[in-house]
C-alpha cells in the first residue's frame, strides 16, 4: 500500500550560507494511512522539524515530502493551502486564539474553507461533544485548564475532517494524568476515523501507550525505526536502548509516585 | 481651585471673547486630535501592518519592500513637527484648499502621525504568538486571512492601547498649530501664558488639556480591558 | 526686529554673567582716519571733540555714517562701533565707555534699565520701520468684502501693532486701553466682519494669496519680496501709536543728556540731509521720525 507520508532524503539545512546547521539529514520515511506513528528524539534532535515537513511550514532543503500522493514541494501556494486542510496539527502550547472563544476557535478552519455558518455551528457541536467540552462553547481559553485547551486544540484540528493529525509534543505541557486522558482521546480518534496520528515526543512513555510504529531521531537522522513492540524488546542502537531504559527508570519513579 | 484665588487668581481677564476662544479652542483640539488620529490610522493601520508582515519574522519577508518603507517611516519621523507644518503647505493647500487654519493643520499632523502609528502597529502585530500564527497557517489559511483574523484580532488590545497612545502624542503636536493659524488649546497657552504673561488663561487652558488627556487615557484603557479576553476575569 | 529685541532681553537675563564679565562683541570699528580725512574738508573749524556710538549694523549704523561728514564739518569726530546683539550696546552707554548708542526702541529701554538697574535714557527717536497692509486676493481697503480673511502675526508686540494699523485705518475699533497688548478678543467693533485670522508671523507672508490682505513688519515683507512704498496699501505713519513707541531711539546715559556733542548728534539725524537721505535709500522700510 502507497504511504501517507513519505519522504525521500529529505535535508534541511539551517544559515546555510552564514552558520550552517544541519537540522535533517537525508531522513527516508514511511508513514502508513491509520498508524500512530511515533517520533521522539531528545530536544533538538531534529524532530520538530521533520515533522513540520509534513506540511511544508518548514520548506525543505532537499529531498522530497509525499503526502498522500501529492508531492508538496512541487504545490502551488493554493494547492498547500487546499492540502494542508487535510493535514491538521496540534502543539504543546494549544496556539488557541485567546481573543476568541472556543466555538470561534473550532469554526475558524471551516470559515477559512468557507463552510457556511450554520453548517459551521454544527460541526463545532458535534466535535465539542467528541472531545467532551459541550458545554464550553461560549468560554475563553483563559478561562479552561491545559487538558482543556488541548481538546479545544484537537477539536478545531478535526473540524475539516482531515485524514492526517501532526502532534507537536502535544501532552508536554500537561500533568501525567492529563496527559494520558489526551492520550486515549487521540486513539479513540484514531480509531473511530481512521485518523492517521504522527506524534512527536521526547517521552517514550507516550510513544509506550498509544503508538504502533516508532522512529528514533538523533541529530538530524532516523537511527532505529520499526513497531514499538520491535523497538521495546530489541533495541539495537545505543541511543534506542537509551530511550528504552529511560522509559523503565522513568516507569519504576512513576510507579514509586503510585500512579 | 481655591490654591488659585488665594495666590491671587485674576478671574476678571475671562471676559466673554476670552471664554469664547477657550472653549473654541477645546473643540479646535478636539476636531484636530480626532480627526488627525482617525487619518492617521487610516494611512498607518496599513503601513503598520505592511512593515510588520515583511519584516525579518513576519508572514511574508520582503526585504526590499521593508526596507523602503522602514526608510520613509524614519525620515518622516526624524524631520521635526515644526519644519513639517510649513514644508507640506503646498500639499495642504492642494488637499484642504487653504494652507492655514484647523483643517490646514491635519494635513501635516497627519503626516506626522501616520509613521508613529505605523510602528506602534507593526509592534503590537510582531507581539502576537508566533504559535498560533503557525496554527493557522497548518489550516492552510492564507496572508490576508491571517492578517485580518489573527494578527489584527489577537493584537486588538496592544492597538487599542495604541490608539490611546496616539491621541495624546498628537494632541501634543496639535499645540504647535497656532503656526499655520490652527488654534487649539496649546496655541491659546503658548500665545496668552507664555507670550504675554497671562498666568490665569494659560493655567486654565493647561488644565483643561489635562482634563481631555485623562479622560482620553481613561477611556482607551477601560476598552482595552474590555476588550482583553487573554485573562481570567 | 521688535521680536528679536524682545527675545534678546530674555536671553540678556539668562546670560548677564557671561556679558558682564566682557565677552561681548564688538565686530567692527570705523576707522577714525576716515573721519579725519573728511575734517580736513572744513580745516577751519575748531575741533570740538569725539562722539562715540554703539549702534546696529542696519540701518542704524548705515544712517550715522551718513551723519559722520556733517558732524565733522561742525567739529565733532563721530565714531561708529557696530554691535550686533543688544546687551552690550547698553552696558557700554553705562559704564561710560560710549557716549551714546542707536539700537533699541523705548520699550525695549525701559525695560532693560528695570531689569539690569541701569540709568539710560532717550535722548531722541530718530526712525521706525513700519507695519504695512499688503494686497492678497484684494487691494482696495476702502472696497474690502464682508467677512474677509486677514493675515496677522500672532506673537504680543506684532498681533497689537497689525491691529492698531487696521484700526487707524478704520477696519475695526479695539477697545479702550487694549492699546500695545491687543489681541483679536480686544476688538469691540468689527463692521465688515473680518476673519482676522492669527499666524506665526513668519508664516504670514506665505498665506498671501488665500487672503484678502495680509499685516507685515518690515523685514518679513523684505524676506517676501515686498516694499512698503510700492507694494504696501497702508502703513504706519509717523505719527501713529506705534511709531511713538517703537521709533528708534538715540540712547545716553543720565545726565548727558545736554551735552553738546549728544544734541549735535541728535540734531544732525533729524536734519532734513539725513531724513531725504532715509527716504531716498530704504524705500520706506525705514522711515524718519519726525515729531
Amino acid at each position: 500500500m502507497e504511504p501517507i507520508i513519505k519522504t525521500e532524503a529529505l535535508t534541511k539545512v539551517y544559515n546555510p550560507k552564514t552558520n550552517p546547521v544541519k537540522a535533517l539529514d537525508s531522513i527516508d520515511l514511511e508513514i502508513q494511512k491509520g498508524d500512530i506513528y511515533g517520533i521522539i528524539g531528545l530536544s533538538g534532535a531534529g524532530k520538530s522539524t521533520l515533522v513540520r515537513c509534513f506540511n511544508l511550514l518548514e520548506k525543505p532543503t532537499s529531498g522530497t515530502v509525499t503526502v498522500r500522493g501529492q508531492e508538496l514541494q512541487s504545490l502551488t501556494p493554493r494547492e498547500l493551502r487546499r492540502a494542508r486542510t487535510q493535514i491538521s496539527m496540534i502543539f504543546q502550547h494549544f496556539n488557541l486564539l485567546m481573543q476568541k472563544n472556543v466555538e470561534q476557535n473550532i469554526c475558524f478552519p471551516l470559515y477559512i474553507n468557507k463552510v457556511k455558518k450554520a453548517e459551521a455551528h454544527a460541526r463545532c457541536m458535534e466535535l465539542l461533544e467528541i472531545v467532551g467540552l459541550s458545554d464550553k462553547a461560549k468560554a475563553y481559553p483563559s478561562q479552561l485548564s491545559g487538558g482543556q485547551r488541548q481538546r479545544v486544540a484537537i477539536a478545531r484540528a478535526l473540524a475539516t475532517n482531515p485524514e492526517i493529525l501532526l502532534c507537536d509534543e502535544a501532552t508536554s505541557a500537561l500533568d501525567p494524568q492529563t496527559t494520558s486522558q489526551i492520550l486515549s482521546l487521540l486513539k479513540e480518534i484514531n480509531e473511530r476515523y481512521g485518523i492517521t496520528i504522527v506524534i512527536i515526543t521526547h517521552e517514550m512513555a507516550v510513544v509506550r501507550e498509544i503508538c504502533s510504529h516508532v522512529a528514533i531521531v538523533d541529530k538530524g537522522r532516523i537511527v532505529e525505526r520499526g513497531t514499538v513492540d520491535e523497538i521495546f524488546d530489541s533495541p539495537k542502537t545505543d541511543e534506542a536502548k537509551r530511550f528504552v531504559l529511560y522509559r523503565e527508570k522513568n516507569m519504576n519513579f512513576e510507579g514509586g509516585q503510585g500512579i | 481651585m481655591s490654591l488659585f484665588l488665594s495666590a491671587g487668581f485674576d478671574w476678571s481677564v475671562f471676559t466673554p471673547q476670552v471664554t469664547d476662544m477657550i472653549v473654541r479652542g477645546i473643540w479646535e483640539t478636539l476636531y484636530m486630535t480626532l480627526v488627525s488620529t482617525l487619518m492617521g490610522y487610516v494611512l498607518g493601520l496599513p503601513l503598520g501592518l505592511v512593515l510588520a508582515v515583511t519584516g525579518e519574522k513576519g508572514i511574508a519577508p520582503n526585504k526590499a519592500v521593508y526596507g523602503v518603507l522602514d526608510f520613509i517611516v524614519n525620515i518622516t519621523r526624524s524631520v521635526p513637527f515644526l519644519i513639517l507644518l510649513i514644508l507640506v503647505s503646498p500639499l495642504t493647500k492642494l488637499i484642504v484648499g487653504k494652507s492655514y487654519g484647523s483643517s490646514a493643520t491635519i494635513v501635516p499632523l497627519v503626516i506626522a502621525a501616520a509613521p508613529f502609528i505605523a510602528r506602534m502597529v507593526e509592534s503590537s502585530v510582531q507581539e502576537v504568538d508566533k504559535g498560533v500564527i503557525e496554527a493557522a497557517q497548518s489550516m492552510g489559511a492564507d496572508n490576508f486571512t491571517i492578517i485580518t483574523k489573527v494578527l489584527l484580532v489577537e493584537a486588538k488590545t496592544s492597538l487599542i492601547v495604541g490608539v490611546t497612545i496616539a491621541l495624546g502624542t498628537i494632541l501634543g503636536y496639535s499645540a504647535m498649530a497656532g503656526i499655520v493659524g490652527g488654534g487649539g488649546l496649546g496655541d491659546i497657552a503658548i500665545r496668552y501664558g507664555y507670550y504675554r504673561y497671562q498666568m490665569e488663561i494659560m493655567v486654565v487652558t493647561i488644565v483643561i488639556l489635562v482634563l481631555l488627556v485623562q479622560v482620553m487615557q481613561y477611556l482607551g484603557m477601560a476598552l482595552s480591558k474590555l476588550t482583553d479576553k487573554r485573562k481570567i476575569k | 526686529m521688535k521680536a528679536k529685541k524682545l527675545l534678546s532681553l530674555v536671553l540678556s537675563t539668562i546670560l548677564l554673567g557671561s556679558v558682564l564679565t566682557g565677552c561681548g562683541g564688538a565686530s567692527s570699528e570705523s576707522s577714525s582716519a576716515s573721519s579725519q580725512a573728511n575734517g580736513t574738508a572744513s580745516a577751519d573749524t575748531a575741533q570740538k571733540g569725539v562722539i562715540t556710538v554703539a549702534a546696529s549694523p542696519t540701518p542704524h549704523a548705515q544712517i550715522l555714517e551718513q551723519a559722520k561728514p556733517i558732524l565733522a564739518e561742525q567739529g565733532w569726530d563721530l565714531q561708529i562701533t557696530e554691535f550686533e546683539d543688544y546687551v552690550q550696546p547698553n552696558l557700554v552707554v553705562e559704564s561710560g565707555e560710549f557716549d551714546a548708542n542707536y539700537v533699541e526702541h523705548v520699550p525695549y529701554l525701559d525695560s532693560f534699565n528695570e531689569e539690569q538697574g541701569t540709568h539710560l535714557v532717550n535722548v531722541g527717536g530718530i526712525h521706525y520701520e513700519p507695519f504695512g497692509i499688503y494686497p492678497g486676493t484684494e487691494s482696495d481697503l476702502a472696497a474690502i468684502s464682508d467677512g474677509a480673511n486677514i493675515a496677522v502675526p500672532n506673537d504680543t508686540t506684532n498681533e497689537a501693532r497689525a491691529l492698531l494699523l487696521l484700526q487707524d485705518n478704520g477696519l475695526i475699533t479695539l477697545k479702550d486701553g487694549a492699546g500695545l497688548t491687543a489681541t483679536v478678543n480686544d476688538i469691540a467693533e468689527n463692521p465688515h466682519n473680518l476673519n482676522i485670522q492669527e499666524l506665526e508671523a513668519a508664516q504670514v507672508s506665505r498665506v498671501k494669496d488665500e487672503v484678502a490682505f495680509v499685516v507685515l513688519n518690515g523685514n518679513y515683507a523684505l524676506e517676501a519680496g515686498l516694499s512698503v512704498a510700492k507694494d504696501a496699501v497702508a502703513y504706519e505713519k509717523s505719527d501713529s501709536e506705534a511709531a511713538k513707541t517703537y521709533v528708534n531711539v538715540i540712547v545716553a546715559k543720565e545726565g548727558n543728556e545736554e551735552n553738546e556733542g549728544i544734541k549735535a548728534l541728535v540734531d544732525v539725524l533729524k536734519s532734513d540731509d539725513i531724513v531725504n537721505y532715509i527716504n531716498d535709500t530704504f524705500d520706506g522700510a525705514v522711515i524718519p521720525f519726525t515729531e
